[in-house]
């Protein structure tokens, strides 16, 4: 072939339409390694890099900063220095489909489904799910407090390639329903659990964030043999949860007022844009949602001490476990009384820590996190050596 | 998420609220329409714009209630069926048609928790269409708001956008004060995104529908959309919009505004109102008392001038406030 | 005259406590203690209570300017009623009200109001909240000669019997609209008639009469409970006094009132009818009369103790919350 790239405005999310492309890294006629950073591109939640998807030479550039582009359209060939130019005419012409040749893989196509669960009273709780990809693998993807499962929108669809990736709403989140009980993670990880068995129902790799790595943790211990893999992000029992944090979060009533809480998410401030705070105070207007909220701050984030059913969990878990956290966390930060790096090292489980980050590592060094869950995993699969079946 | 008109949020937050609580009624002429028509066609009209379309073959007639043409007794019905314990939602199918009713709104509804020391509450909703754009001419196209945001007692709504009009209509009939909810007509089939579940948007809360440094615009309704179009050709000749759509004339975000206004230095307000002790004037007086200092220019106002709403096209579309006339407002307040 | 005996002595004492309310409020206004002015419902005594004996707590009335007597006959608290003429903050609407205003919706009564024509819309509302929820409630609104002369009523009969509303209209009609007689006003003097023309029952009785309007009422009643829809009272009762407190009546001839006091007084009819028939002798009559006169004075007493309502209630209740 003609060994030519064709970079496209990449699918962020499932209401991502288009990006605006905020700079160049490379200018045509550069030379660029595959892995580098190409281009910043803006959508309306959050600004990204698209990643060189090939080394070789920026032979083209298509499309001028400051433009908005739909998802999709052609950004920019990146190929051998001899290629000619017809060859990549004809390949910008031909346009062909996005997800094969892009920077980072689209799930363009996926639609989330809803299910109804069994919940703890007898009655049913909606979930809404988001399942890509496919594989021997499966990786469970669980947001934070507040999230949703486009939390994950830099991370489900390089996972996608080789994994069947399942990104959920927690109950109370996203398009899920908004009755969660007694608030308790134990109360969200039961139907976490019902809805795996309905649609997951071998082993799986738990992949959570925060808040949600609790309701992970309790998914794993009702059930050890559910898990092959545990990789918790920021996970919230093990260290402090900033009531500054939650109460901004919770408290807050105008755009801008939410813009300071999300701030206390990133180590890049201008990651908290106006319109990520938007779609958090319209999710915080539906119905159920405030309440929902209320109640899982009641029953999780005021407690002073370790839980020492967490703790022990965690001493014993081992390297099948994985911790990530970012250097600059300063929603759950670290404290001595509940879990210390003595504790760390004594329980023998992996760890990957992210200076540079704040509490969202896998938006923030979406592209280290991917390879290293991805490498996690691979260690942990069925058919990885000593775990053959 | 799901892109849906105006017209469809609106129905869409009446068919959830109605299937919430049994209590709220549909009062109106034409809601359903078709009552004692030779066709038997029923739910013939779904309101005059096809607003409450669907309403009455899922809730029946004893909720959904069409009424003889007579404003007076629809508003006082409502007004009474509310203090009494119903949440009725009330149309007026065009705010013009205020004239014929004003007594039940103003000195009924609006006073009777004042006037009963407290005791009473009026959990009622009049929906009512204003604009011009239609060629309808002077009666049924004004925009009669400032006369009900003047009156203690009663709540204004005035939605710009799908989104907006659900969350807000929710909330109006969630509300236990008498609240008026003034649909733009030339909006009615304006989209956006508009997530299915039930949400409520609270009063007095303005959005921000774009931040900017060098000049503060507040608009409300259709003329968020005049003042965008403004904003979008200021942008380009470097002048920096900071576009305010308080959602809600009574209760008025003043806070927003004036924290605004602080930073930019300089308010134009855009209004489809007449100008005389009107909306925009009542912004302008707000900010000359509270953040005089802050000003480095004359406030300015954009309106439609002090007469009625003209039939023709030409006069029409001169009537409107526009985005060129905002613009160059702008301009001359940024020289 | 086949009243059980206590309903009787029931209907007599809320006549009693209508005229001596209201002939004390005439004496104390002057005092000037009483701010504002005041619509007396002298005269009208048995149209009130006629009516509103047929109705319990939760059967709603709207009244008129002219509203203490529905007030009283529905049951509000004299003392309460009081210290709201009075503009106190123990006043039915804590002194916010007053008397064109005074409302206790605690039995039903929607409030008196200074709108002529202002209550029969909204008495429509009070019985389609009785419809929906299919309660067996009905919804009387009280209006004048004067008052059915305006559009509200008419479009207010019309609605109620195109939605078949359990509503009664009882047009009182007491001679005059302030200084203008209903002879003039008035394009007929068959008001009943003009109701009936929308499509409803509607019968005018003697208004000074109790057991011809508490037989009229009763059947619009029992029709409005059964589902029947509305129906019209027209009562004549002419007015004793002006039609304010103070009022000269230039318009009225000499003695005209006079003669009203002495052949047609509804507590004087209502008086003779059972003292006449042996269900009350003239010393139990008198000694009635003696409690309820205790009661007004009481009522004034409380009232003239009662605080003026603080400053800050000037800002209160003009919206439950204002967000």
């Amino acid at each position: 072939m003609t060994g030519l790239h064709l970079v496209t405005m990449p699918k962020w999310g499932l209401s991502m339409e288009e990006g605006t492309l905020v700079a160049w890294h490379r200018q045509q006629g550069e030379t660029v390694a595959a892995g580098e950073d190409l281009i910043d591109v803006e959508t309306t939640k959050i600004t990204n890099t698209i990643e060189a998807s090939a080394s070789g030479v920026v032979r083209r550039v298509l499309v001028a900063p400051g433009t908005t582009a739909k998802c999709g359209t052609p950004l920019a060939v990146i190929g051998p220095a001899d290629a000619s130019d017809a060859d990549i005419d004809r390949l910008v012409a031909e346009r062909p489909d996005i997800g094969t040749q892009s920077g980072i893989t689209s799930i363009a196509a996926a639609e989330p489904s809803t299910i109804d669960v069994a919940s703890n009273h007898g009655g049913t709780t909606r979930i809404r799910y988001l399942d890509t990809g496919s594989g021997d693998e499966t990786i469970v993807l669980i947001h934070g407090f507040g999230g949703d499962l486009e939390s994950w929108m830099f991370n489900q669809p390089a996972w996608s390639r080789q994994h069947r990736v399942i990104a959920l709403d927690l109950p109370g989140h996203g398009a899920s329903g908004k009755a969660v009980g007694d608030g308790s993670a134990s109360w969200l990880a039961t139907v976490l659990g019902n809805l795996l068995d309905a649609i997951a129902p071998g082993p799986v790799h738990l992949v959570a964030h925060s808040f949600g790595a609790i309701v992970a943790r309790h998914v794993a211990q009702a059930d050890p043999g559910r898990v092959r893999s545990f990789t918790a992000l920021a996970p919230a029992d093990l260290g402090r949860v900033s009531q500054a944090y939650i109460e901004g979060f919770l408290g807050a009533r105008r755009r801008s007022e939410l813009m300071s809480a999300t701030a206390m998410l990133f180590a890049d401030k201008t990651l908290a844009t106006r319109d990520m705070a938007e779609a958090l105070l319209r999710y915080k207007r539906l119905d159920g949602v405030m309440p929902a909220l209320a109640a899982i701050d009641a029953a999780n984030f005021h407690v002073d001490r370790a839980d020492s059913s967490a703790t022990a969990w965690w001493r014993g878990i081992g390297a099948s476990a994985l911790l990530i956290r970012g250097g600059q966390d300063e929603v759950v930060t670290a404290d001595e009384a509940i879990w210390s790096d003595a504790d760390t090292a004594a329980a023998g489980f992996e760890t990957l820590d992210i200076a540079t980050a704040g509490h969202m590592p896998h938006l923030e060094a979406a592209d280290t996190i991917n390879a290293r869950v991805a490498a996690h995993v691979g260690q942990h699969s069925a058919a990885a050596p000593g775990n053959a079946a | 998420m799901p892109r849906k008109t105006v017209r469809e949020a609106i129905n869409e937050a009446l068919v959830q609220e109605m299937g919430r609580d049994p209590d709220i009624v549909i009062i109106g002429e034409d809601v359903a329409g078709g009552e004692g028509g030779s066709s038997g066609v029923e739910d013939a009209f779904g309101g005059v714009l096809g607003v409450t379309k669907g309403l009455l073959p899922r809730f029946g007639r004893s909720r959904v209630i069409d009424t003889p043409i007579s404003e007076s007794a629809i508003m006082g019905m409502a007004a009474g069926a509310a203090v009494t314990g119903l949440r009725p939602v009330a149309e007026l199918m065009f705010a013009d048609f205020f004239g014929v009713c004003f007594d039940q709104i103003y000195n009924q509804a609006a006073k009777f928790r004042y006037m009963f020391g407290g005791h009473a509450r009026t959990p009622l909703v009049i929906r009512s269409m204003i604009g011009a754009g239609y060629s309808a001419a002077a009666q049924h196209s004004q925009s009669p708001h400032s006369i009900f945001t003047h009156v203690p007692g009663l709540k204004v709504v005035m939605p710009s956008n799908a989104y907006d009009a659900k969350g807000l209509l929710i909330q109006a009939i969630r509300d236990d004060d008498p609240v008026i909810f003034f649909e733009h007509k030339m909006l009615y089939d304006l989209a956006d995104e508009v997530p299915s579940e039930p949400y409520a948007i609270r009063f007095g809360e303005a959005n921000f529908v774009r931040e900017g440094d060098d000049v503060t615009i507040v608009a409300f309704s259709r003329m968020v959309h005049i003042a965008a179009q403004a904003a979008d050709v200021l942008e380009r000749e470097g002048i920096s919009v900071e576009l305010i759509d308080p959602r809600t004339t009574s209760p008025l975000d003043e806070e927003s505004i004036l924290e605004s206004v602080r930073r930019t230095g300089r308010l134009v307000v855009v209004d489809e109102g007449n100008p005389r002790c009107g909306l925009a004037v009542d912004i302008a007086a707000l900010v000359a008392e509270h953040a005089f200092h802050s000003l480095k220019a004359p406030i300015r106002t954009v309106t439609a001038p002090h007469t009625p709403v003209p039939f023709a096209p030409s006069l029409e579309a001169a009537y409107i406030p526009s985005p060129a006339r905002v613009a160059e407002v702008v301009r001359e307040i940024m020289r | 005259m086949q009243l059980p005996r206590l309903t009787m002595l029931d209907a007599y004492m809320r006549m009693q406590r209508i005229r001596n309310f209201e002939e004390r409020i005439v004496t104390e206004f002057s005092s000037g203690e009483i701010p504002g002015f005041i619509h007396s419902y002298l005269g009208q005594e048995a149209s009130a209570v006629g009516t509103c004996m047929h109705l319990d707590d939760d059967d709603y009335i709207g009244s008129t300017h002219r509203g203490h007597g529905h007030c009283i006959a529905k049951g509000a608290d004299l003392k309460a009623m009081m210290a709201e003429l009075y503009g106190k903050r123990d006043g039915l609407c804590r002194g916010k009200g007053g008397s064109m205003h005074i409302a206790d919706l605690s039995k039903g009564m929607l409030g008196a109001n200074a709108i002529v024509g202002g209550s029969p819309p909204l008495v429509l509302g009070a019985a389609l909240t009785a419809k929906t929820r299919r309660n067996g409630k009905v919804a009387v609104a009280f209006t004048g000669d004067g008052g059915s002369n305006q559009g509200t009523v008419f479009e207010a009969m019309n609605m109620a019997v195109v939605l078949k509303l359990p509503a009664i209209f009882i047009i009182e009609n007491n001679g005059f609209g302030e200084g203008t007689a209903a002879s003039y006003a008035c394009g007929t003097d068959d008001l009943a008639a003009r109701a009936a023309a929308f499509g409803m029952p509607a019968v005018a009785v003697d208004g000074t009469d109790f057991f011809a309007v508490h037989d009229a009422v009763g059947e619009a009643v029992a029709l409005a409970r059964a589902g029947g829809g509305p129906s019209t009272v027209e009562t004549r009762c002419p007015r004793f006094t002006g039609h304010f407190v103070g009022d000269p009546q230039h318009y009225r001839a000499n003695g005209e009132v006079d003669v009203l006091r002495r052949d047609a007084d509804p507590l004087t009819l209502i008086r003779r009818r059972l003292i006449d028939a042996g269900v009350f002798d003239a010393e139990q009559f008198d000694a009635l009369d003696r409690d309820v006169a205790a009661e007004i004075d009481e009522a004034v007493a409380f009232a003239r103790a009662a605080p003026i309502p603080d400053e800050a209630d000037l800002l209160a209740d003009v919206y439950i919350s204002y967000r």
